[in-house]
């Protein structure tokens, strides 16, 4: 698993701010955030094998605290194994299943700049949520200790 | 060898999709092409095809309501169908890598993997 998520630990345009989003990691490791510069969050990932789709829902409607209703629909699932994981494994089963959740995709889209969207604290233990040009990279915690 | 085991390969797709094109289903076919196995892709966006997507990923592959593509199915000799493949969500880099790892792994070097 260790190994599999190191290989999965890539960057990735923010459709933000066009920086470049680094994960990071919660939960253990079971959870990855991928977060640009600005704390903006593109997209939260579930590690695991199995995975439990009502715990991601319900971790990533909790994150959003209430600006919007997170449903399966917005949650999508892969499974990855050792073949297209380039692992050189004597077992070619199943190494691990990732949840996605993407910020402002599909259903929830929107091109309202004023709209309110979800940010990953610079102190790397909680979300916490702003306008989307907002320039905040701390949550009120840890703005306010 | 991998013409014993498996008879083709079906990659659900669209057209407007850069893990799909280039990066997915041309290799892919391309390497079904040279090992003289069947090659069947998918559009998600042609009603006639996409409801045998839909019914690949809902029974063999990672289904959900808005499902992730490419996908990638081996159909083996015995009638069985294998998911082999997911588009990483996490980037074009990350799906390209995972094909060129596909195409180099046992399945279509010769022999497929045990389950």
């Amino acid at each position: 698993m260790e190994v599999a998520r190191s290989i999965l630990a890539t960057t990735a345009k923010c459709s933000h701010c066009s920086g470049q989003a680094a994960i990071e990691y919660l939960e253990g490791g079971s959870i990855g955030v991928h977060v640009c510069p600005g704390r903006y969050v593109s997209r939260i990932i579930a590690y695991g094998n199995p995975l439990d789709l009502d715990r991601f829902r319900e971790f990533v409607q909790g994150a959003v605290q209430g600006t919007q209703r997170i449903d399966d629909t917005d949650v999508r699932v892969a499974s990855r194994y050792a073949w297209d994981l380039g692992l050189d494994r004597a077992s070619n089963d199943l190494i691990l299943k990732e949840m996605y959740w993407t910020q402002n995709y599909r259903r929830a889209k929107s091109e309202d700049p004023d709209r309110v969207a979800l940010f990953f604290c610079a102190n790397g233990d909680s979300f916490f949520v702003q306008a989307v040009q907002g320039n905040e990279r701390l949550c009120s915690k840890c703005r306010n200790p | 060898m991998v013409a014993d085991q498996i008879r083709g390969v079906h990659v659900v797709h669209a057209q407007w999709c850069p893990h799909c094109h280039p990066t997915t289903v041309e290799p892919v076919g391309e390497k079904a092409a040279e090992l003289g196995l069947e090659f069947h892709d998918y559009d998600i966006d042609n009603p006639d095809q996409v409801k045998k997507a839909d019914a690949l990923i809902r029974d063999h592959g990672d289904w959900s309501e808005d499902y992730l593509i490419p996908q990638v199915f081996l159909e083996m000799r015995d009638g069985t169908i294998r998911h082999v493949l997911t588009g990483y969500s996490e980037g074009v880099e990350l799906t390209r890598r995972a094909v060129a790892n596909l195409l180099n792994s046992p399945y279509f070097r010769g022999g497929a993997p045990a389950r």
